[in-house]
């Protein structure tokens, strides 16, 4: 195995054997899942340094690197956009494993030579190439019998943090949104400020949604703040209403009435409807977002109403039946509909009566219903009766499960 | 099939929002004061004491010194935050290579073992006061101490010893009541003066390292990054730095009065932490022991914690290795390999038969000045580099205070070594 760590400050010699300097970095083209490498750049003085072309280069050792032609009459080479420098922009630093779903700290660069070519492999990530990167070749090999060397293929890394702070940061999407949510949410927030805000800027909508709803209460003010109040908005638009009027709830005041100002109408309002409610009890629970069904209509019909407006509720395994003045008046699983009766009139299957909570509930009662009854999802009545909103058994799991996920070290040490 | 209903913002509401507003701005303060507070934990209080009962009021000048270095490289630690987001090992890592980052680590190490033993010898002292054995207490503390780090409820706890910190307050109502030569005090506080005594040096550059530390560079700067403070918060950070500063410095200095009016004017010597208890007297009378120990257990058991922890923080994020208390054990076997390692080193040393428990606590201060000086040059280096740090690099005053300080402690450190050696 090549490491690129074992070519850095070589000797160069040109073709004449003249010395030219020594091997100061590798610079890797990103094209392609394994990218090549197209030049080196050698530290010609103490503070000056020229980039050499690959093709000039005649042999490259780890003894020493040989180039095709003396040093005055090597080619041009300049930098372009899609160029890195391996060792001053990706060896030690923290980079996205896609696969791992972690934050990784680059040990060393595994290379291949292909040909006359040499390609940039994967990522180093284990404790034996740090070990010999600190010149302590034999401790390195008893680590590395153990503990085989762990690499990330270099296809599974993300490029975003390896960002050189005067150069900005090209995060690709594609990659980071293999990822769950839940994984990049843990990732945003262990990232430094600016690189976690500059990964969230790249998802879409409605993936910079799910993220933020997966992240603790002060980590989703502090991304949305820097996201800026017109992507904020489309955010929070994407956001589900209970976590979106949540976070609403944490913002200054002039911020979250910029902030319902700039979103849709409809959205806004969803929100803003959701505000007056305690945090701790059914109504600051409760998602507005539901779906209810009149009590005369056959199976159906439902069926096929569904069918035409999918929406996006991710818990509704259950459609609450309304009276035309809104009062719930039962329920209905998806497993009862489907199973029903085509011409089956809904208030015929429905389950009347069904278990539901107060608006105005303790947040505690709530768990107690849905623990006590093993419901999926609970509806939210107001005094007359009328439905006004549903609690789906995730909302209620952030509160019986252990606090708030994961805690990290530096939360602890504040 | 979707139920809205318009309702305004209620006043509740409102009230909610300026409370968060108070308490963001509460949330940027903090870093700066909480790591000033940690400064006086038991090698602290210990050095200062013994610094009053050795030298009287002789070596209060140094302390405006101490400030003005403590300030200045604290503000550095928290803008390194700021603008970077990282923590100093990371930066040391990221910047200079796995090399520099693996000594800048050794030191850390080597200076908070130092620490983390001070503190299990404040641990031992305080509680010998109660007549409680070391050989007792001090696995007990070390037991619980790891216990607490693992299941996470240390974070807790901090806020309560934090508050009990405001124990020292006892030590300024001391300084007064000790009647100390106010007039003399101020003099020696503005008025340089040396002696070319090993004593003498070792007693200054203990009084420096005990206030400037290795281990407080990578608190702050870990701190602020864990606060999420920005560039934004520059300013309100700088008046917390400061302020932080002015009264770890302020308690350091009442330390040294109370002892110098109580211990020093009588010819006592500290030999253990009963002697040092002395200081409170005029305060607390008879009661005076058993208050020093109860503010040295505090901040004795406080850092005992923090220390190992902070050290493991540090040296697992500058080489990659997991880290955090939502890890189990067997997923991050360095990072609590390390923390402990730091405690049972800490707990062994001061568990030798033997031990003398007031010089371990008044040595290891001194070794944190030693090694502290290496981590400035790092931190002078990044908060310098202008592709890190854009416009927000240090000032002509922040470079010149921050090598002045090198300096001294490079001097300080050869002078002893060559008066310690010539058989001053």
């Amino acid at each position: 195995m090549l490491y690129l760590s074992s070519y850095l400050g070589r000797p160069v010699l040109d073709a004449s054997s003249r010395p030219v300097g020594k091997v100061l970095d590798l610079i890797a083209r990103l094209n392609g899942e394994y990218p090549l490498v197209w030049g080196v750049r050698v530290k010609t003085g103490s503070k000056t340094h020229r980039d050499i072309a690959w093709i000039d280069v005649r042999s490259f050792e780890t003894s020493q690197v040989i180039l095709a032609c003396d040093s005055e009459a090597t080619r041009p080479f300049a930098l372009t956009q899609l160029d890195v420098l391996l060792a001053r922009n990706v060896l030690d630093k923290q980079i996205v494993d896609l696969e791992g779903r972690r934050l990784i700290r680059v040990q060393d660069i595994q290379l291949s030579r292909i040909g006359t070519r040499l390609r940039v492999l994967a990522v180093d990530v284990s404790t034996s190439a740090l070990v010999r990167r600190l010149r302590l070749s034999k401790l390195a090999d008893r680590i590395a019998r153990r503990n085989p060397p762990h690499a990330v293929a270099w296809s599974d890394v993300d490029l975003g943090s390896w960002n050189d702070p005067s150069v900005r940061l090209r995060v690709s999407r594609e990659g980071l949104e293999r990822l769950h949510p839940a994984d990049l949410a843990e990732i945003a927030s262990d990232l430094p400020a600016a690189e976690g805000v500059e990964l969230l800027t790249v998802l879409d909508d409605e993936v910079a949604a799910d993220t933020l709803e997966a992240m603790e209460t002060d980590d989703q003010v502090r991304f949305l703040q820097a996201l800026g109040p017109e992507r904020a908005a489309r955010v929070l638009e994407r956001m589900s209403p209970d976590d979106a009027a949540d976070l609403v709830h944490e913002l200054d005041r002039e911020d979250a009435v910029m902030l319902l100002a700039e979103m849709d109408d409809e959205q806004a309002a969803e929100i803003t409807a959701l505000l007056p409610y305690e945090e701790d009890t059914a109504g600051g629970l409760m998602t507005t977002e539901f779906l209810t069904v009149e009590p005369d209509l056959t199976a159906q019909q439902v069926g096929e109403h569904l069918r035409e407006h999918t929406t996006e509720e991710e818990h509704a395994y259950h459609l609450f039946v309304t009276d035309a003045d809104g009062k719930l008046v039962g329920q209905l699983s998806l497993w009862e509909l489907v199973t029903a009766d085509p011409d089956a009139r809904i208030g015929t299957v429905m389950e009347d009566d069904p278990v539901s909570v107060k608006v105005d509930d303790d947040e505690s009662e709530v768990v107690d219903a849905i623990m006590k009854y093993n419901l999926l999802a609970v509806p939210v009545i107001d005094e007359d009766e009328i439905l006004v909103g549903v609690i789906t058994i995730d909302d209620v799991i952030d509160l019986v499960g252990p606090r708030g996920g994961r805690l990290s070290t530096r939360k602890f040490l504040r | 099939m979707k139920r809205t209903n318009d309702v305004g913002l209620q006043p509740a509401r409102m009230w909610h929002a300026s409370r968060l507003r108070i308490l963001a701005f509460l949330a940027v303060m903090g870093p700066g004061l909480i790591t000033a507070s940690a400064d006086n934990d038991a090698q602290g209080i210990t050095t200062y004491a013994v610094t009053g009962a050795r030298t009287g009021y002789s070596l209060l000048w140094l302390l405006l010194i101490v400030l003005v270095s403590l300030v200045v490289t604290q503000e550095i630690g928290a803008r390194l935050g700021m603008v970077t987001g990282k923590g100093l090992g990371s930066l040391i890592r990221e910047r200079y290579g796995v090399r520099p980052a693996a000594s800048a680590m050794a030191l850390l190490l080597v200076a908070n073992l130092g620490t983390t033993t001070a503190e299990f010898a404040g641990v031992a002292a305080a509680l010998e006061i109660f007549g409680v054995s070391k050989f007792v207490s001090v696995p007990i503390t070390a037991l619980l101490a790891f216990a607490m780090i693992s299941r996470g409820s240390y974070k807790r706890v901090e806020r309560i010893f934090l508050v009990m910190s405001l124990l020292y307050v006892s030590y300024v109502m001391s300084g007064f009541l000790a009647h100390p030569n106010w007039k003399e005090a101020v003099h020696a506080s503005v008025t340089p003066h040396f002696t070319f005594s090993s004593l003498f040096l070792l007693t200054a550059i203990a009084m420096v390292g005990t206030t400037v530390t290795p281990w407080g560079q990578f608190f702050i700067q870990a701190y602020v990054v864990d606060k999420g403070l920005t560039t934004a918060h520059k300013r309100l950070e700088q008046i917390d730095v400061f302020l932080g500063g002015v009264i770890a410095v302020s308690v350091a200095a009442f330390i040294i009065v109370a002892a110098a009016a109580t211990i020093h004017s009588t010819g006592g010597v500290i030999v253990d932490a009963k002697d040092a208890a002395l200081a409170l007297e005029p305060l607390a009378g008879r009661f005076a022991a058993t208050l020093f120990a109860l503010g040295l257990l505090n901040a004795a058991f406080m850092a005992s914690g923090v220390l190992p922890l902070s050290t493991a923080y540090a040296i697992c994020e500058s080489f990659g290795f997991e880290l955090g208390v939502d890890q189990r054990i067997r997923e991050a076997p360095v990072f609590y390999g390390v923390i402990a390692f730091s405690i049972c080193f800490g707990a062994g040393i001061v568990l030798l038969p033997g031990a003398p428990l007031v010089p371990i606590l008044f040595l290891s201060a001194a070794l944190n000045a030693v090694l502290l000086a290496p981590i400035l040059v790092f931190l002078y280096l990044l908060a310098n580099d202008r592709e890190l740090m854009g416009e927000h690099r240090n000032g002509r005053l922040s470079n010149t205070f921050t090598i002045a300080t090198i300096v001294m402690l490079v001097t300080l450190t050869i002078t002893l070594l060559i008066v310690t050696l010539s058989g001053g």
